[in-house]
């Protein structure tokens, strides 16, 4: 393994360094740094950083909290049930959600299921639609039409005016 | 004397605190879960949540106060979530541990504050002739004595601080207050902002880099 590698897997391995210096993925960074001053010196600077945030104080709780909040939650004591939204609400916002996965996985599935049945429906029942004829075509069509119903009137025509081949025929002379 | 300012104002405690003692005696909060105490709130035991309040007011009050940098506003926040805590005791379930959840109402909460006055924020001046309103210091530029001046040093350390904290990223800004101040591990950390313990780490370690690189000249 080259040096560049060496220095990304131990970036790579600095947020536990940092973080969490008992991580098993440590133990190599510390090696490698040990022997890599541009690795080393990142690390200790992020180590500083860290340190320096110690610099922001918070001030201690002034006298009056537990007073004001004894009265507030006196308050609150008196105040009526909360109502099935302001509940829901609630749940909604601060808790992890896991009570929801079901009524998730079951909507999810009927989600699916809906969806997927109209996709058949879409994919398997949809059939091409007939193609447009044109304009032309049709007068063609309808004059063929017309065409052999013409040719079928004058075979009729032709039928009706042909001498009557029986009856009319003449006896033979004695 | 804490106690008796309390009684003072709101005498209808004493009668909750004493029906809550015939449940437990006070040291035992101590040995019990804090989900456990949190869930007996639902039958009335205020005294188990006194003693949660006592136990999380110090952590969620400095918490507040690094959000949005005024100690008055740090404590009305923090009032506001106990009692949401109180107020939502029908609907907490002990899946995750009661100061993951408390830190949850917290987060959201400092959240909306600071998008709320974003606006006055961004448009908040300081004037070296007043008093700063959370020190009550007027910014003394003109005496150059020694201990003053590491006083200024000191204060500007802190400035660079809490503004660099203050322009990350919201997510990054709340695992590094949770992360760096409250002493929270990755995986409390991801339950609060809903993230897996790997992405909490590399959000982590991106806002300390961001901060390092931000603050170099006060290493």
């Amino acid at each position: 393994m080259n040096t560049s590698t060496i220095c990304q897997n131990t970036k790579a391995a600095l947020p536990d360094l940092l973080l969490d210096p008992a991580a098993s993925t440590s133990a190599a960074a510390r090696e490698h740094m040990d022997a890599c001053p541009g690795c080393r010196e990142e690390f200790q600077q992020l180590q500083a950083t860290f340190a320096l945030l110690d610099a922001w104080e918070a001030p201690e709780p002034s006298p009056y909290f537990d007073q004001k909040l004894a009265v507030l939650l006196r308050e609150a004591q008196n105040e009526p049930p909360a109502g099935w939204f302001e509940r829901l609400r609630s749940r909604m916002m601060f808790n992890t959600g896991r009570q929801f996965r079901p009524a998730l996985a079951g909507a999810l599935a009927l989600v699916l299921l809906v969806g997927g049945g109209t996709f058949a429906d879409l994919s398997l029942g949809h059939h091409p639609a007939t193609p447009q004829v044109s304009a032309t075509v049709n007068d063609l069509r309808i004059m063929d039409t017309n065409d052999q119903a013409f040719q079928t009137m004058d075979q009729l025509m032709q039928d009706e005016n042909a001498p009557a081949d029986t009856n009319t025929a003449t006896p033979p002379a004695s | 004397m804490e106690d008796m300012a309390t009684l003072a104002i709101s005498p209808g405690l004493l009668e909750d605190l004493q029906a809550a003692e015939s449940h437990h005696a006070a040291g035992d909060f101590a040995q019990m879960d804090d989900a456990v105490i949190m869930l007996e709130l639902r039958t009335g035991n205020m005294a188990g949540f006194d003693y949660l309040i006592q136990k999380y007011r110090k952590p969620i009050i400095r918490f507040m106060y690094r959000m949005v940098h005024n100690q008055a506003v740090a404590e009305e926040l923090a009032q506001e979530v106990f009692l949401r805590v109180y107020r939502s005791r029908e609907t907490y379930r002990a899946e995750a541990r009661f100061s993951t959840w408390l830190y949850r109402i917290a987060t959201n909460l400092g959240v909306n504050h600071a998008r709320d006055t974003r606006r006055e924020r961004s448009a908040s001046t300081v004037y070296l002739d007043e008093p700063d309103p959370e020190s009550g210091t007027t910014p003394d530029v003109a005496d150059t004595a020694p201990d003053v001046e590491a006083k200024i040093l000191r204060r500007e350390r802190m400035e660079a601080i809490r503004q660099h904290v203050m322009s990350l990223p919201e997510r990054q800004r709340m695992a590094v207050l949770m992360h760096k101040y409250e002493g929270m591990d990755y995986r409390q950390i991801g339950e609060v902002l809903k993230l897996s313990e790997s992405a909490t780490k590399s959000l982590l370690f991106r806002a300390y880099q961001t901060l390092r690189e931000k603050l170099k000249d006060f290493i």
